[in-house]
């Protein structure tokens, strides 16, 4: 087809098209729905005997606000991502997952630990991860979906660790073990894993 | 440099300062292609078809000057920069009119060129074999109407059933875009995107059958 015909063909009955959400705006919704997603879950599920006493400890708090800093920052940059040409801040989100790993050692050598890892608490903690951000997961990539990233494999992998650092940001509530491997494989390993699955299939879920 | 947007037409999009809600320019007597790019596209996102060909036609001549140094092929440049046309009316509602144009146009176009370059170097990989013992039947032996028309009905019907409705809906049935998307249950956008890809793979069958002779 000629270029002419061929932009004839795309003008011809042309509709007005609503701009794209803010990525505050979607940003703000994403965080509503988690919260709500995440609490619910956590009520559903026995909460940690000691978890006003911990609530106090710094090490504690630190490990929850980083996760949960983690899972915003990666939200947003993920929705950024999904305009064309925009900016987002990958080495701000990278370091800040720096932090978070380092929250979670700091948090477990704070606390001395002496009880043994177990893997099977381990992949426990994971598959509670996994339950718990399916839903954000899947409303942070239909909100993706609406835009048109141009960087799918990096997008998605985003999304992977913004679902999973938000539930891994409430799990401790819930988990008892403190274990530095546990924290770090248990807690922190999902987003390493969804982060890189999630980069192999971005360019054909995210295809536009 | 970005328009500046503190205003807002009558459905409530964001227009540049200098766009007045009839089209007409104020505030400054000459404005930047990029700036001029960046009205045209606003004013495409409002439904202005006569703003969005003009837009397509300027970008076109601009993408394909950058299509064509990567590619040596005339009429793979073509293509190429169709399809970069189509993801950037695929991807148009992204545009924010207080952000520049043209790095929302090149991130696309980066997208969507480097997409197509890997597809045809991975193609030229099958470009040695030798397609003659495949098809015992050339292109070059077509030459009656009725063996042209053959031809284009096997190109149909090698089309995946969507875009083979499409195709006889616009081209045979001679439906309007409109009418065919309504018949078909599928978006203006969804259907032009079916009927492009449908012209391209007819496209390729065809060619591909015409370069047995060779």
């Amino acid at each position: 087809m000629r270029d002419e015909d061929f932009i004839l063909s795309l003008t011809k009955d042309l509709e007005a098209k609503d701009p794209l959400v803010s990525s505050q705006k979607a940003l703000l919704l994403w965080m509503l729905v988690t919260f709500a997603v995440l609490v619910s879950g956590l009520l559903m599920v026995k909460i940690r005997p000691d978890v006003n006493q911990m609530l106090e400890t710094l090490s504690f708090n630190f490990e929850l606000f980083s996760a949960l800093s983690v899972g915003i920052l990666a939200a947003g940059t993920a929705l950024h991502l999904r305009i064309p040409g925009a900016k987002a801040p990958q080495k701000v989100l990278g370091f800040a997952v720096s932090i978070w790993m380092a929250s979670l050692l700091f948090h477990s050598y704070s606390m001395h630990v002496t009880e043994p890892f177990s893997l099977k608490l381990a992949l426990h903690c994971m598959a509670s991860i996994v339950g718990l951000s399916a839903l954000p997961g899947l409303v942070l990539y239909l909100l993706i979906r609406r835009g048109a990233t141009t960087e799918p494999k990096q997008t998605l992998a985003i999304v992977g660790v913004a679902m999973t650092a938000a539930a891994a940001a409430f799990l401790p509530l819930s988990c008892g073990n403190d274990t530095a491997l546990h924290l770090v494989i248990g807690h922190g390993g999902p987003a390493f894993i969804f982060g890189g699955l999630f980069w192999f299939i971005g360019p054909s879920l995210l295809r536009w | 440099m970005p328009p500046q947007t503190n205003s807002a037409n009558t459905d409530g999009n964001k227009i540049p300062k200098y766009v007045q809600p009839g089209g007409k320019v104020s505030q400054r007597k000459t404005i930047s292609k990029e700036d001029n790019w960046a009205r045209l596209m606003t004013l495409a996102q409002a439904g202005d078809e006569t703003a969005y060909g003009k837009l397509l036609r300027e970008i076109s001549a601009y993408v394909k000057a950058i299509v064509r140094k990567k590619l040596d092929d005339p009429a793979r440049a073509d293509d190429v920069t169709q399809d970069i046309l189509l993801a950037i009316h695929k991807a148009r509602h992204t545009y924010d009119s207080s952000r520049p144009f043209v790095p929302w146009l090149h991130a696309i176009l980066r997208f969507r060129l480097t997409d197509q370059l890997r597809k045809i170097y991975a193609g030229r990989k099958f470009e040695d074999l030798d397609l003659n013992s495949t098809y015992g039947e050339t292109f070059s032996d077509v030459q009656t109407n009725e063996e042209i028309d053959g031809a284009l009905i096997h190109a149909l019907d090698s089309l995946p059933e969507k875009q083979r409705m499409v195709v006889k809906m616009l081209k045979l049935d001679g439906l309007s875009v409109k009418e065919a998307a309504q018949a078909t249950g599928m978006t203006e956008s969804a259907l032009k995107v079916n009927a492009h890809r449908a012209y391209k793979a007819m496209r390729g069958f065809l060619t591909s059958r015409g370069g047995n002779d060779a």
